[in-house]
């Protein structure tokens, strides 16, 4: 139960980020350039991820669980203190909070001003496509990593898949970005977890033995969120002093 | 060719943005192996100095570009 959470929960709320962020570009290319750009972009996204998925997918079993771990670790580790260090610098004020609607905007003015062809039209599918690709290799990496690492990939790929099912339905209800989804937080409390994970598989695949064996995952997801605070703390400060030191 | 090369440069996009960060990262993971290799300090202490690393660079890196403007 507890792996089933612990895989399925990080594989949701990372999703719905990455399927928040590739609707809005799909949104704003079916918005501008039509619909069936829109979907055909996407179908062919779909399309590639599932067929990269199959033919690489079985190629894990191949792979000692030990070596998997590792390797998983390492990856999730750069990935998720990516995340956190972003988000961070969001909270700070550092850099500037996302907002789905200004995306959407810049996207929409974008493809406006984009030469168009009679027929097809490549360029919007080609940006439809990209986003779903981009987006969507993130989900495919974060279920394989949060999944197979821990033996639950079907909690994982559920967690995702239903962040899919939510997102898309939103979008299709709304038709337009999902500006309310409080994203930043949303990446902050993944970068955390991925964080916690990769550092655990990682840790582990050095030969380290974490105290409390499974339950050092919960500390160091309680370490991260310490250690995020403080650089919070440390990074107001700093983008304060740098603000008054430009303001003299 | 340059199909394959973008391919390549958004995966390593989705690990690697600020290069310096990602290179402190690096450079503490093959410490800790180094560590692991030499059997210094038993496996608990090596696994906690692995966190302390990371947290250092996560703090450290924040810091440095909220003084810069990231």
């Amino acid at each position: 139960m507890t792996s089933i959470i612990s895989t399925a929960l990080p594989a949701f709320l990372a999703s719905l980020v990455e399927f928040v962020e590739a609707l809005t570009v799909v949104l704003a290319v079916g918005a501008t350039r039509g619909w069936r750009s829109a979907w055909l972009g996407t179908a062919a996204g779909v399309a590639l991820l599932a067929v990269a998925v199959v033919a690489f997918g079985p190629l894990l079993r191949l792979v000692p669980l030990g070596a998997l771990q590792s390797i998983v670790g390492i990856l999730l580790l750069f990935f998720g203190l990516r995340w956190l260090r972003k988000a961070i610098l969001r909270y700070a004020g550092a850099i500037a909070l996302k907002n789905e609607a200004n995306v959407f905007a810049r996207k929409e003015a974008q493809l406006r001003s984009a030469a168009r062809s009679q027929a097809t039209d490549w360029p919007a599918i080609a940006t439809a496509f990209n986003a779903v690709v981009l987006e969507g290799l993130e989900v495919v990496f974060i279920v394989i990593a949060v999944g197979a690492t821990a033996g639950a990939l079907v909690p994982a790929a559920g967690g995702a898949a239903l962040a899919g099912v939510l997102v898309v339905g939103a979008g299709a209800v709304l038709r337009r970005p999902l500006a309310r989804v409080p994203e930043n937080a949303l990446k902050f409390a993944v970068g955390i977890l991925l964080s916690a994970f990769g550092t655990f598989w990682t840790g582990e695949g050095l030969g380290g033995e974490w105290p409390g064996d499974d339950w050092a995952l919960l500390r160091l997801v309680g370490g991260y969120l310490a250690v995020a605070g403080l650089a919070l703390v440390l990074a107001r400060r700093a983008a304060a002093t740098r603000t008054a030191a430009s303001n003299a | 060719m340059n199909a394959l090369r973008s391919a390549a440069a958004a995966f390593l996009g989705l690990f690697v943005e600020d290069r310096a960060f990602a290179v402190a990262i690096a450079l503490w993971l093959a410490v800790c192996a180094a560590l692991a290799f030499v059997h210094a300090a038993t496996p608990e202490i090596r696994a906690v100095v692995l966190f302390a690393g990371l947290s250092v660079i996560l703090v450290t890196a924040v810091v440095r570009d909220a003084r810069g403007g990231a």
